[in-house]
């Protein structure tokens, strides 16, 4: 691809991604083809930003991790009222990673099939 | 969530018993306490009860013998148990057999949800109804 528009890309879409993937993400898109930019275009990003206030609020019920795609964590989270409670913190702190690690995820798979 | 060096289906099986190991505690706490403790921070901030309050409740009932009251406290602590008890075997299973079985069906059915989010409505739609039957009969 063209390093030009990767590079813009990645500028539009940093926060979605966590810091030391970016380079590996530069990496995997330049040396793509072409047609796969529609691919990575098309992927559905999770906004961190989002995911956290989704933990903030109804955490205790699961819909952050439903959100991010982690089904079976969210519907334990939900089983469990957030995991006694505790869980419901912890995630304040891991869903915001979770949410750009699925991201880069999901383009990587997307560049590469 | 990953740590470094650490496979993740190690991690899948250890972050299984930890929650089991948790949840076990929980109930022998929950059953050797004078009242109901309400951990819910749902309930305590709004003052209306979640989807799975009550499931603790329902999980002492079942194991005593009560499967009426079970129900009527929250029928997800059927959900809960099934769930303990098949996570428990299950994974004991694999340990002993030396196989990932439990790790490999979790992430398979959970790809197949991820790419079919519509089938997430079986799973949410009835715990909305019972939400809205419980915060009803509050």
């Amino acid at each position: 691809m063209d390093a030009q528009k990767v590079d813009m890309y990645l500028m539009a879409h940093s926060k979605y991604f966590e810091g030391h993937n970016i380079a590996m993400l530069r990496d995997a898109m330049i040396n793509a083809d072409d047609s796969k930019m529609i691919m990575v275009q098309s992927v559905s990003l999770k906004d961190p930003t989002m995911a956290i206030i989704l933990s903030l609020i109804v955490g205790n019920l699961g819909i952050d991790r439903f959100i991010v795609g982690d089904i079976g964590m969210g519907i334990a989270k939900l089983l469990t009222c957030g995991g006694l409670g505790i869980w419901y913190i912890v995630d304040w702190f891991l869903i915001m990673n979770r949410a750009k690690e699925v991201n880069y995820n999901n383009v990587i798979t997307a560049i590469t099939y | 969530m990953m740590s470094a060096g650490i496979h993740k289906s190690k991690l899948f099986y250890l972050y299984t018993i930890l929650l089991l190991i948790v949840g076990a505690a929980w109930l022998v706490w929950s059953y050797t306490a004078e009242a109901g403790q309400s951990i819910c921070l749902f309930r305590h901030i709004t003052g209306w009860p979640c989807p799975s309050c009550g499931s603790t409740r329902s999980i002492l009932f079942l194991l005593d013998g009560q499967y009426r009251a079970a129900l009527y406290a929250n029928p997800l602590g059927y959900v809960s148990a099934v769930g303990m008890l098949v996570g428990a075997g299950w994974a004991a299973f694999d340990t002993i057999a030396g196989r990932q079985s439990m790790y490999r069906a979790y992430y398979h059915l959970e790809g197949r949800l991820r790419s079919n989010p519509v089938l997430l409505i079986f799973i949410l739609l009835p715990v909305i109804i019972l939400w809205i039957w419980k915060l009803m009969h509050t």
